[in-house]
């Protein structure tokens, strides 16, 4: 079982507001009947409602289970009993589930072995047409690749006229041309095109990064335009980046890779549209990284997920490409460590690093971030600017977000200056500190509602 | 000579300069978008696969080891919980209770607790110890957090900043030099006293009662013959807390020529031992020792002549005269025609200097009345150290006809942290069911204060107290101030542990 701390379970919140509701139940006067289990704890709280709420916790996990009505997820019922949890285990008696308990455990448990079941078994029978499907594909081919050359087209147009005609023009132009790669079932584009607002309004050096980002759209344009002469793993990331859609049934099918998986740093981002969640995990055994990727339409919460600093035993199925690395979880069981990664699988130089990075880029150009996993790390301050730095003297600068405020002296604080062990994540430009490693714990750096 | 082709990240920023204008601007080695936007790929792909990491030599100075422990992991996690919805009398409370187990913040949650800390108005010197050397470290690489740190000392410039500072500057500088070095601070009001304005002068009188000694005396004598009323009244506060002031000597002497004493004859029949006889004009000279000549109606004058000269004078001097002890001397004074007055000033002067004998006096005589005046009680407890607050709170909780709902106030007006042994006598004395409603909300108003000072050990009985005083009445409020109470007592249990 693990042990959970107040920083790991923060780390889990949807959003502040959540965490500081978890925070006002993180006391055991409000709660009754505290109990635990080896894989679960549970507790009742009073609400508005005339009965409590039921709340249980997949200890493994860190996945929660609440009779209350909130669509969030984690409820703050459920961060509370977790806050309770780290702050003393001893509260909770060890005693047999309650029913309310061991029905929700074992439904999980039933639900993961259906998904295996699913998994093992052989491709459903071929479509009853075969032609009709074949004739589908190739519409939907042809949609895209009018998609291809339209955004080609506003492409050359936008070069022609000059970056900073297209800082000026009208706010809805680029969102226009987004609109019609949607339409033209290419999504991928869709989501290059607003990106390139976004730059072109990104302050400081827009410029320089609003052309990057345009050259790498360029290179995939031209590898969409030659996709039948493309070897297939590179086909298959360039129809990933266009925004072809694998099953997760097809990919669940592929081939697995066992191994003990470290979830050595997660992070959250929100846009207007879309809330994603990212999951670095690395393979202990085969040194491999692999990328879990959960989406959430606007408000609604995210699905349960792997919890940071979590160890899992597990067979993950990844996307096939040039570059494997986002992954789905085939059949994962806790594999009860505490998470902590040992140094010795961190690189011990940036150059080291880099080195990886820029492997990962040649198989795959368009990737738009990579885990740099980096031991005896400094903080250093030059040029008003905040860096990470190796013992060589090599350093990276960090993400504007961890230029000033809590974030960076968070990281500042829990590193005491002292050589420290760091998932950062690194978009070829500035470095995202994720997830603080010491001897004895693991720090979350990002997270809905660290401070 | 040759020169070398660009870095890839300098030819990036080159082509993001022609792509700024757009190829129709001709002009460009790149002439159509298709050339320039290959050229970007191949520059961009060629920066982010060769990134060269740039050298920096200023590492951040490591934080200086501290071999204090951090605090127990519950306490750590209640700590977090309270910065949520910050309180300051809690977390200066958790900083106190790490402090004397010898225990300090985690490093990773200084942060949010010095974030915090230096917006405060009144920032508590033991919560910034609580973050250990972490604290310093931190503040010395965060601007926001260094004036804060600094206030605690006297900065190398005082004198000078004295002399140029703006009068709220100069008025927080005497503050600070007065706590830690009181003949310096003295030195410094009178230094730019000649020049200084009236209610600048007022000001700096009233901060000299913080430490003051004889050394003082002189200098605040001489201010007696200021022209202004306010600095000549700052200046009688401030005396009257000196016990062998000249000022209150002059009281003591005027005092006895006020108390005239019966004769054995007059005694015999049963007259009054003494009787009070204020002057019936005011001698001129008195002025500068804060007597008012102008004050309401000739009698209502000469009751505020006596109650300002019995709250100055030595209280010794009723017991030269009258031969009687301090609980006679009450009780004859209360039959007095200047019995308001008299004792006014009584409950002026034992708030002033304390002792156990008169407050004792005191309080019997106001527990004897038919209206008990509450206030006045609690006003005296709430004005002398703790020990003798608790004696005079709990001669008051046992005194049969107290009502309830007061006995909340009274027990309240011990502002302190509790002793155990009061807390243990006083809270069964509490329990008793209050009548009306307004009583009701004036019990959970006290009990709210109570939540921030009782010993966080009594919690539980404090509670059962309340219930059964409220009849299990509950609101918002009350769960709040039980919360609190008891989140003071997990505080005390984490810490334990």
């Amino acid at each position: 079982m693990r042990d959970w701390t107040t920083d790991q379970v923060l780390a889990l919140a949807p959003d502040a507001a959540s965490a500081s509701a978890g925070q006002g139940l993180a006391s055991e006067k409000k709660w009754s009947s505290l109990g635990r289990s080896d894989r679960a704890a549970w507790g009742l709280c009073q609400g508005s409602g005339k009965d409590p709420y039921q709340t249980r916790v997949d200890l493994a996990e860190g996945t929660c289970k609440c009779s209350c009505p909130s669509r969030k997820f984690p409820c703050k019922h459920g961060l509370g009993l977790l806050l309770v949890l780290a702050k003393n285990a001893g509260v909770f008696k060890q005693i047999a589930e309650p029913g309310w308990v061991a029905e929700w455990l074992d439904g999980r448990a039933a639900r993961a072995e259906k998904a295996v079941a699913k998994a093992n078994t052989p491709p459903r029978e071929a479509p009853a047409d075969p032609a009709a499907q074949a004739k589908r594909a190739a519409q939907r081919d042809a949609r895209v690749m009018d998609g291809v050359a339209g955004c080609c087209l506003w492409l050359e147009d936008l070069l022609r006229r000059g970056l900073a005609a297209a800082q000026t023009a009208a706010d809805g132009e680029l969102e226009r041309v987004a609109a019609r790669m949607v339409d033209a079932q290419a999504p991928g584009l869709a989501v290059w095109v607003r990106r390139t607002a976004e730059l072109l309004a990104s302050g400081d050096g827009w410029e320089v990064r609003t052309l990057d980002h345009l050259g790498r759209l360029h290179l995939l344009l031209k590898a969409a335009e030659r996709l039948a002469q493309l070897p297939p793993d590179l086909t298959a990331e360039v129809r990933t980046a266009l925004g072809y859609n694998q099953s997760k049934d097809d990919v669940l099918a592929g081939p697995g890779v066992s191994d003990r998986w470290l979830a050595l740093g997660q992070i959250i981002e929100d846009d207007d549209r879309l809330r994603t969640r990212r999951t670095w995990l690395l393979g202990r055994r085969t040194a491999r990284w692999a990328l879990l990727l959960d989406f959430a339409p606007g408000s609604a919460p995210l699905p349960a997920g792997i919890a940071p600093a979590t160890e899992l035993t597990a067979e993950l199925a990844f996307y096939p490409g040039n570059l494997p690395c986002r992954a789905l979880v085939n059949s994962a069981q806790p594999a009860g460590g505490t998470g902590l990664a040992p140094a010795s699988s961190a690189d011990q130089s940036i150059e080291q690093a880099l080195a990886r990075y820029a492997n990962a880029l040649a198989a795959n150009p368009w990737i738009a971030r990579w885990p740099l996993f980096l031991n005896s790390l400094q903080l250093a301050n030059a040029g008003n600017r905040w860096w990470i730095a190796d013992p060589a003297g090599d350093t990276l600068p960090l993400a504007p977000a961890f230029q000033a405020g809590p974030p960076l002296w968070r990281l500042l604080a829990a590193s005491e200056g002292r050589p420290m062990c760091l998932l950062v994540e690194w978009d070829g430009f500035t470095a995202v500190p994720l997830t603080l490693f010491d001897d004895q714990a693991c720090l979350p750096l990002t997270g809905g509602a660290l401070p | 000579m040759t020169t070398s082709p660009p870095t890839p990240t300098l030819r990036l920023r080159q082509l993001a300069v022609a792509a700024l204008l757009g190829t129709d601007r001709g002009g460009i080695a790149e002439a159509s978008p298709q050339r320039l936007l290959d050229a970007a790929a191949l520059a961009g792909a060629q920066a982010r696969a060769g990134f060269k990491p740039r050298r920096v030599a200023d590492r951040v100075p490591p934080c200086p080891t501290d071999t204090t422990p951090i605090a127990p992991r519950a306490a750590m996690a209640t700590l977090q919980r309270m910065l949520t919805r910050p309180d300051p009398l809690l977390i200066e409370e958790w900083a106190e209770l790490a402090q004397a187990r010898g225990v300090r913040v985690a490093p990773a949650v200084v942060p949010a607790l010095l974030a915090w800390w230096s917006t405060q108005p009144r920032r508590s010197p033991r919560i910034f110890a609580a973050c250990g050397k972490t604290g310093p470290w931190l503040a010395s690489l965060n601007p926001a957090w260094q004036r804060p740190v600094a206030t605690e000392t006297i900065p190398d410039d005082a004198d000078a900043l004295w002399g140029t500072g703006t009068p709220p500057e100069r008025l927080a500088l005497l503050r600070t030099v007065r706590a830690m070095a009181p003949a310096r601070a003295l030195a410094m009001v009178q230094s730019t006293w000649a020049s200084d304005g009236a209610a600048e002068r007022q000001s700096f009188v009233k901060e000299l009662a913080v430490n003051c000694t004889a050394d003082d005396e002189p200098f605040l004598e001489s201010t007696l013959d200021e022209r202004s009323r306010g600095v000549r009244h700052a200046a009688v506060g401030v005396l009257a807390g000196l016990p062998d002031s000249r000022f209150r000597q002059r009281m003591t002497d005027r005092l006895r020529a006020m108390i005239i004493v019966q004769g054995r004859a007059k005694r015999l029949i049963g007259k009054a031992a003494f009787t009070l006889e204020p002057p019936k004009a005011l001698d001129p000279t008195w002025l500068r020792d804060g007597f008012d000549d102008k004050a309401g109606e000739a009698k209502g004058r000469r009751a505020t002549w006596l109650q300002h000269t019995v709250a100055h004078a030595h209280r010794s001097v009723w017991l030269e005269t009258t031969g009687l002890s301090a609980s006679a001397v009450v009780a004859a004074l209360a039959k007095d025609d200047y019995a308001q007055a008299a004792l006014a000033g009584l409950f002026q002067s034992v708030m002033a200097l304390p002792d156990p004998q008169w407050a004792a006096a005191l309080v019997d005589h106001a527990l004897d009345q038919k209206r008990i005046d509450v206030d006045s009680l609690s006003d005296l407890i709430a004005g002398v150290p703790q020990e003798l607050a608790e004696q005079l709170a709990l001669r008051c909780l046992k005194h049969a006809s107290m009502p309830p709902a007061d006995r909340w106030v009274l027990a309240a007006a011990v502002q302190h942290r509790w002793s155990t042994a009061f807390a243990a006598a006083a809270i069964p004395t509490l329990a008793a069911p209050v009548a009306a409603n307004r009583s009701a909300d004036r019990v959970s108003t006290v009990f709210a204060e109570l939540s921030w000072i009782v010993p966080p050990q009594t919690a539980e009985p404090l509670i059962q107290a309340l219930h059964a005083a409220l009849d299990g009445e509950d609101n918002a409020f009350i769960r709040e101030s039980i919360s609190r109470l008891q989140l003071r007592s997990e505080m005390y249990k984490e810490f334990a542990t």
